[in-house]
């Protein structure tokens, strides 16, 4: 989803309550200026995991912004523990993880974190205004399994990828049976489009 | 195969997003433009602050990096992506995020060259201390240089590669 910059289409974040959760004083400044430029108000500001746990227990949060590395700490395992045992409605909250880069051993626990986007830094006020539109609009199911607990990443309904077997007991088989009737009409579809008169 | 338990919560957000009043994208954008604007200086006063760190961890690297030498390395050069865009260092923030790149697969290769380190850390030097000096051309040189550096390190073809100490 891309925004305009000059868009003049409004949104209010003033009244959402963000938890963020940065290691460095300046990492921190700068996301709470972006924030705050975008119109956000209620911010709390964590620097350590612990902190934010606390906080998570404690307030419902519409939002979070977690940095990747905060240290010898991993934002990665504060998401996953959110996800499996944070109360509700804080469990699902949108999460954002910012990376500034993202070490190769860590690539498939970022996938599997449960976050529902992870962004790149450097930081800017435009993608982060189109990164919170796209989590609070997707309309993305939570799904619950062994090993992810998290926003649904099938979430265009494509099946499991291509030539490889589904891990779901509901996925279905890649190869299609061939076709039993013969195919509609034009006419025959633009019959399902009109719209009719009904008794109500 | 595993049974997958589906939710389907509703977002405040979706909801508070929407409440009247707010701002428009470009207000928005450019009031947050604005008071990074005012950041600048302190971000250039911490990304010299890191580039400091960097340069005595560097010279600490020897011929035969350890894993940990390159952990902490790598723990101070990340420090710089994103910062320094913020400071106006544009291209210092691509060098540290290549920077990153190169240490963290001399770390999962478990194989250190201390030459292609070094020109890093040169380069992040060249663009803190003379960024207006270097036409566009020649960034878009020593970004070009940068990148054969790392990608000839990625194929794994580097000659004088040594083992990571441990």
């Amino acid at each position: 989803m891309s925004i305009d910059v000059n868009s003049r289409a409004r949104f209010n974040l003033k009244d959402a309550n963000i938890l963020l959760l940065e290691r460095g004083i300046m990492d921190m400044e700068i996301l709470v200026h972006i924030l705050v430029g975008i119109g956000a108000r209620n911010l709390t500001k964590c620097e350590k995991i612990e902190e934010a746990k606390t906080q998570v227990g404690k307030v419902n949060f519409d939002l979070a912004i977690v940095n990747a590395v905060l240290g010898p700490e991993d934002g990665y395992d504060f998401v996953s523990s959110v996800r499996r045992d944070a109360p509700e409605p804080n469990k699902f909250m949108p999460i954002i993880v910012v990376s500034g880069h993202t070490r190769a051993p860590h690539v498939v626990k970022a996938r599997d974190c449960g976050a529902h986007f992870i962004v790149a830094k450097p930081l800017t006020p435009i993608i982060l205004i189109e990164r919170i539109f796209w989590v609070a609009h997707a309309g993305r199911s939570f799904v619950t399994t062994d090993k992810y607990v998290g926003p649904n990443r099938r979430f265009r309904f494509d099946g499991p990828p291509t030539g490889e077997v589904g891990r779901r007991y509901d996925d279905l088989k890649e190869d299609l049976g061939a076709a039993i009737e013969p195919n509609m009409s034009q006419d025959q579809i633009d019959a399902l489009m009109l719209p009719r008169k009904v008794n109500l | 195969m595993s049974a997958a338990v589906f939710h389907f919560p509703e977002y405040k957000l979706t909801k508070l997003l929407r409440k009247p009043g707010g701002k428009t994208v470009a207000d928005a954008v450019a009031e947050a433009q604005k008071g990074l604007g005012l950041l600048a200086g302190d971000c250039l006063a911490e990304v010299d602050k890191i580039i400091g760190e960097l340069d005595p961890a560097c010279a600490a690297l020897g011929a035969s990096p350890t894993r940990e030498q390159l952990l902490a390395l790598y723990e101070i050069a990340v420090r710089l992506v994103g910062l320094s865009s913020v400071a106006g260092l544009v291209e210092l923030d691509r060098v540290a995020y290549s920077l990153c790149d190169l240490v963290d697969r001399m770390i999962v290769s478990e194989r250190a060259a201390l030459e292609p380190i070094m020109v890093h850390v040169g380069a992040i030097n060249l663009l803190r201390q003379r960024r207006e000096q270097l036409s566009e051309e020649a960034l878009g040189q020593i970004a070009a240089g940068l990148r054969k550096v790392r990608d000839k390190y990625a194929g794994g073809d580097t000659p004088p590669a040594k083992d990571i100490g441990t």
